[in-house]
């Protein structure tokens, strides 16, 4: 079972995780983004308005995605980021790295 | 901007904006304190920045961030004493703030606005107060010594500030891999522990050790956080949970540094126990349970956290904000006490049983639980309503806090003394009211400072302390609230806003004239009035009190104003507790009913229909009801509204529509309205006899008598003409729809007890529309009640009252009266030809009237009494026969036909022809010796005879006054008004020496000649004696206030002479040419 519904509209793709943004519940997420990137998106959006928390790696993975972008001229958008999230974003300085908005 | 949650925005902004609400009065009293520096209260002020910055950061908004950071290090310099508090670092700070309210008011857009004036003005200000050595500190960015491959950054100066605060400073080293998530811990969680413990002064993740998704995870994730804490190194590996290697110390605190103050909560991300946060905990089992941020919290530090719980029973002054600019997101919210919401969920509780109850007897017909439940309903209703309103009070001080700020600001730029006292800051009132109240408040307050105060100099030429006295009080009184504006400032000369608005052309010179000074002094309320000699930045631009005005008159609140020269000014301002549900008057026109709101409501009257030709007056255009001597303009309702009153006849029962136009519908020559006889619908043609007893018969009948409301708006008052009052009631105030919105005579609307609608009366609107305003409806008022008092006065004089000769009825104005004794026959002494009595130990000599005039001689078989009298200065006795009356009435005087030696005239008295004795005619005859009339004769040199300008209305007094004068070798000029001496005057110039004038006259009174003289240069020191048949005290201070120089009573020939001798000498040097 799937933990993300992707939705592409032209170089700009829609990631909605379902459930927390954790390694056990994203699964095959990594790849998709990659998939994704090498079909042209420059755009990804993530939406974690199901997401109560975060870990380590998926803050990792969300980096990762920032680097991969970032040669590429794209942009990685976290959107309906919860308090929590969006202030843990805010101190680590990461919303300074790719868009945060909270939800 | 991240902006995204509107509700979690509207939180923080209605959070900040409780947090500002102190902030002036704070931060002045933090001036004040100077180097006793009140570390609470700097403490408290350095909260509210740190929260707003914290917040921000949550929003993406940049610029309040960057703002708030700034002026907490400020701040944090000033609790650290670095700086002192003196005028010039509290005036930056309250513009900081000041920006930060504008900021956050237009929150939407905050980023795009320019911060950089105040950024520079906090920078400067750190960086002066700062020693030389660590000047620079403020920009200077990576001074600090950072261990290698550090992604970090920190400027000196918030290193030197975080030192100075008691911390340390640490460099730590996670790895969110190892150090979190293998330790199944949870990143969320570290970091509050971080923000529990201390301050992140700066974190970095490293990316670049991260790579990209083409890449293997790499397994680490660096993160850098450079950590500012109280904990010392001893305890910070225990505290993180972080191998020695990872913390670096990077610097300590000073040694010598005071204790440090508490920590501060931050707005973002709260310590794990803050409730409100914890609705969002992690969920998943890898996440690190909630322990472990309760262990955080039971820390020996145990810092105090503010929770939501605590904030919600604070008292309701410490909350809520200044109101916020209309529109801001802010405005929509308001915070109520759990306590408050308790109460009301009980209530609802209360009100479903009651329903129930009610449902329940309903069903079975049992109509005492049907009673029993409705009264329930009610009780519970009333309790709830006034739970709910509770949650819209809030303590007047919201606004008042604002005002320490706005008089030091002004003190301070125009280099004034001025002491703000606040009283009453608790008073509760609805927070649309108090939101209201800041313009007007400001204004007047401002007003009060640049145009009351005096400059220092000033007051003390004056002899009053230099320090100027302004006062803001609230309180309540019969369930208002009465918002008082004092200054001992220079006050408001009436005669100055008069002559500015005369100038102005808003209003005429004539209608001025007329004018009491509070009536003048009211006319600050005109739009386009300023006395101001010079425009300020302040003020003096003309606009402002009639806005002032304006926004009172939309709460449904009055003002009124009281001032004196050089003492002061006191505004008075009355608000209702709320605008949501207020009491209210029902009336009805037709068969629409009205609510009228109690507080502008005076009283009710009705004038019953036999009555309404007496009691109400058409005079000029305007229909006027005299109510106990004041003059009331009437409006009808129904006419102004266009709805058809309707009367019965009495004849018929019939209820028909009333088509007169006229109130007071007399068919007389006085009404304007004399030809209109709709009602017999003959117009213009004389009606039938018959038709008019039908016409006599109905407008006589009680349902048509008139009910009057009598209304005030603070300024004015007049009549609203309605066809039925009903009860006071407490009516739900609902605005108008968009299509009524225009209509100024309406303030809303309201639904009655059987579901029907009723418009609630705008008093101020409504005059408005039946073409009155405060200000020339006042004067209107004053013009009609000084004609209406006229007409009452002129020629109302006591008289003492007797008989000659049974049927001949006779009298003598009082004035002349000294005494009145009975005495018997036997007392009268008759020697040499003349009449006498012992008297008080001399020999009164006493006349009759026979012996001047050809009346018959007193019938001395009758009882008898003697009129005691002083003339020329001697007493004398005048023989009547008994009884004597008294009566006060006014008289058409007839000077001619029993006009002989001995009686002045004839006047009708109780359907009886009185004669009017002239006792000093009487005495000429009997004792010519006395001479008691010098007479022309005395001065040779007519040309010499001092003269003296007479102005008198009635005739019959103007010619006893003349005689008296001219009797005492002056010359008189007279006048039959006001208006005819002033032109007299103009044209006589010098040559007249002394004015003497009745008070009461028509055109222009006497007060208004008065007024006149004194206001033209040349003819000062011109002496004015004024004439009146009353007065009293209050009359004799009128008169000195217009510039009378003497009062004397009409008809006292006695004293108005020797007022005259005793004033002329010092208008001797006046030439005499007439």
């Amino acid at each position: 079972m799937t933990s993300f519904i992707q939705n592409q509209k032209g170089d700009t793709a829609s990631f909605f995780l379902k459930g927390d943004f954790v390694q056990s519940n994203t699964n095959g997420l990594r790849q998709a983004l990659l998939d994704s990137i090498k079909n042209g998106t420059t755009t990804i959006k993530i939406d974690l308005n199901e997401a109560n928390c975060i870990d380590s790696p998926s803050i990792g993975l969300l980096v990762s995605v920032h680097n991969t972008l970032k040669p590429l001229a794209g942009e990685l958008i976290v959107n309906r980021a919860k308090q929590p999230i969006a202030e843990l974003f805010s101190v680590l300085q990461l919303d300074k790295r790719f868009k945060v908005n909270a939800s | 901007m991240t902006l995204g949650n509107d509700e979690l925005l509207k939180e923080f902004l209605a959070e900040t904006n409780e947090q500002l609400a102190g902030i002036e009065t704070d931060l002045l009293t933090i001036e004040e304190g100077g180097e006793n520096i009140n570390e609470e209260l700097v403490n408290k002020v350095f909260r509210a920045a740190h929260s707003i910055k914290g917040g921000s950061s949550l929003f993406g908004l940049k610029k309040i961030q960057e703002l708030s950071h700034k002026t907490e290090s400020v701040l944090d310099l000033i609790r650290s004493r670095v700086i002192r508090p003196n005028p010039e670092v509290v005036n930056i700070l309250l513009i900081s703030f000041d920006k930060l309210k504008e900021l956050l008011n237009n929150v939407m857009i905050s980023n795009e606005m320019d911060i950089s004036e105040n950024l520079v003005a906090l920078t400067g200000l750190a960086t002066s107060f700062l020693p030389q050595s660590e000047k620079g500190f403020f920009h200077k960015q990576g001074a600090v010594k950072l261990p290698a491959g550090a992604a970090v950054n920190v400027n000196e100066m918030d290193l030197e500030l975080a030192r100075k605060s008691g911390h340390y400073v640490y460099f730590v080293e996670y790895d969110l891999i190892h150090d979190i998530d293998m330790l199944d811990k949870n990143i969320l969680d570290v970091v509050r522990l971080l923000i529990a413990f201390g301050k992140v002064l700066d974190a970095q993740v490293n990316t670049d050790a991260v790579g990209t998704l083409e890449e293997e995870p790499s397994g680490i994730i660096p993160l850098h956080v450079l950590f500012s804490t109280e904990v010392g190194p001893d305890e910070i590996e225990m505290v993180l949970e972080l191998p020695k290697e990872r913390i670096k110390l990077l610097a300590s605190p000073p040694k010598d540094l005071p204790a440090a103050p508490p920590p501060i909560q931050i707005a973002g991300i709260s310590p794990p126990t803050a409730p409100a946060r914890t609705e969002v905990q992690p969920a998943t089992a890898s996440d690190k349970p909630a322990e472990t941020g309760a262990a955080a919290t039971q820390s020996p530090t145990a810092h105090p956290v503010n929770t939501d719980g605590e904030k919600a029973k604070r008292p309701a002054s410490d909350q809520s904000g200044p109101p916020a600019a209309a529109g801001s997101v802010a405005d929509a919210t308001l915070r109520v006490s759990v306590e408050v919401l308790e109460t009301l969920m009980n209530l609802a509780g209360e009100l479903v049983l009651s329903r129930n109850q009610l449902r329940e007897a309903l069903s079975t017909n049992d109509m005492r639980g049907v009673n029993a439940g409705s009264q329930r309903v009610s009780l519970v209703t009333s309790e709830l309503q006034e739970a709910i309103m509770q949650t819209r009070m809030q303590p007047i001080g919201n606004v008042f806090n604002k005002f320490p700020r706005v008089v030091r600001d002004m003190s301070r730029t125009q280099g004034k003394e001025i002491q703000l006292i606040i009283e009453g800051k608790e008073v509760e009132m609805d927070k649309t009211l108090i939101e209201g109240l800041n313009d007007p408040l400001t204004h007047m307050i401002r007003n009060s400072c640049d145009h009351g105060i005096e400059m220092p100099e000033e007051r003390i030429r004056k002899g009053k302390s230099p320090t100027g006295k302004v006062t803001l009080r609230a309180y309540h009184e019969a369930g208002q609230v009465i918002v008082e504006i004092t200054d001992d400032g220079k006050g408001i000369n009436p005669a100055k806003i008069s002559a500015s608005a005369v100038s102005k052309g808003l209003i005429s010179q004539e209608k001025v004239l007329g004018m009491s000074d509070a009536e003048k002094t009211a006319l600050i309320f005109l739009p386009g009035l300023s006395t101001a000699e010079k425009v300020s930045d302040i003020s003096g631009r003309g606009v402002g009190m009639d806005v002032v005005k304006s926004n009172l008159d939309r709460l449904g609140g009055k003002i009124e104003i009281e001032s004196k020269v050089d003492e002061g000014t006191r505004f008075c301002i009355k608000l209702p507790l709320t605008l949501a549900i207020i009491p209210s008057l029902v009336v009805a026109v037709g068969n629409e009913r009205f609510a009228v709101p109690q507080i502008n409501v005076l009283e009710l009257t009705r004038i019953p229909a036999a009555q309404i030709q007496n009691k109400i007056e058409i005079v000029g255009d305007a229909e006027v009801l005299t109510l106990r001597g004041r003059l009331i303009p009437l409006v009808s309702l129904g006419r102004v509204l266009g709805i058809n009153r309707e009367v019965v006849d009495e004849t018929t029962g019939q209820t028909l529509t009333d088509r007169r136009q006229s109130l007071a519908d007399r068919r007389s020559r006085r009404s304007p309205l004399l030809e209109e006889v709709a009602i017999t619908g003959q117009t213009g043609s004389e009606p039938s006899a018959a038709k008019r007893e039908a016409d006599s018969d109905r407008r006589y009948h009680a349902a048509n008598d008139l009910n009057i409301v009598i209304i005030s708006t603070g300024t004015f008052q007049y009549g609203i003409v309605v066809d039925q009052f009903f009860n006071t009631e407490e009516i739900v105030v609902k605005p108008l729809g968009r299509h009524l919105k225009g209509l100024p005579e309406y303030a809303g609307a309201t639904i009655m007890g059987d579901g029907k609608v009723a418009l609630i009366i705008d008093v101020s609107g409504l005059a408005g529309k039946a073409g009155m305003r405060h200000v020339s409806g006042s004067s209107r008022a004053a013009v009609l009640a000084a004609e209406t008092a006229r007409e009452n006065r002129q020629d109302s004089m006591s008289f003492l009252l007797f008989q000659n000769q049974p049927g001949e009825l006779c009298g003598i104005p009082m004035e002349m009266v000294l005494r009145v004794e009975r005495i018997e026959r036997s007392q009268v002494e008759n020697s040499a030809g003349r009449r006498t009595m012992q008297y008080r130990g001399a020999s009164l000599p006493l006349i009759t009237l026979s012996d001047a005039a050809e009346v018959k001689p007193i019938d001395e078989a009758q009882k008898l009494a003697v009129i005691v009298s002083s003339i020329g200065g001697r007493e004398v006795g005048l023989m009547v026969a008994m009884p004597v009356d008294v009566i006060e009435t006014r008289l058409q005087i007839d000077q001619k036909t029993h006009r002989q030696k001995g009686i002045a005239g004839s006047a009708i008295v109780k359907d009886k022809t009185m004669l009017l004795v002239d006792l000093v005619e009487i005495v000429e005859t009997v004792f010519p010796e006395w001479q008691v009339s010098a007479g022309p004769e005395k001065t040779a040199d007519k040309a010499a005879r001092p003269l003296i300008l007479l102005a008198e209305d009635s005739d019959f007094f103007r010619g006893q006054v003349k005689r008296f004068i001219e009797s005492e070798g002056f010359a008189v000029a007279e006048a039959p008004d006001g208006q005819a001496a002033w032109e007299l005057l103009c044209q006589l110039g010098e040559k007249v020496k002394v004015v003497v004038t009745d008070i009461e006259m028509p055109r222009m009174t006497g007060l208004g000649l008065a007024r006149a003289i004194r206001a033209e240069n040349r003819f000062a020191g011109l002496p004015i004696i004024g004439l009146t048949s009353l007065a009293g005290e209050e009359d004799i201070e009128l008169g000195k206030a217009a510039g009378i120089t003497d009062y004397q009573i009409k008809l006292d020939r006695d004293r108005l002479l020797e007022s005259l001798r005793r004033i002329l000498p010092r208008a001797a040097e006046r030439q005499i040419e007439f």
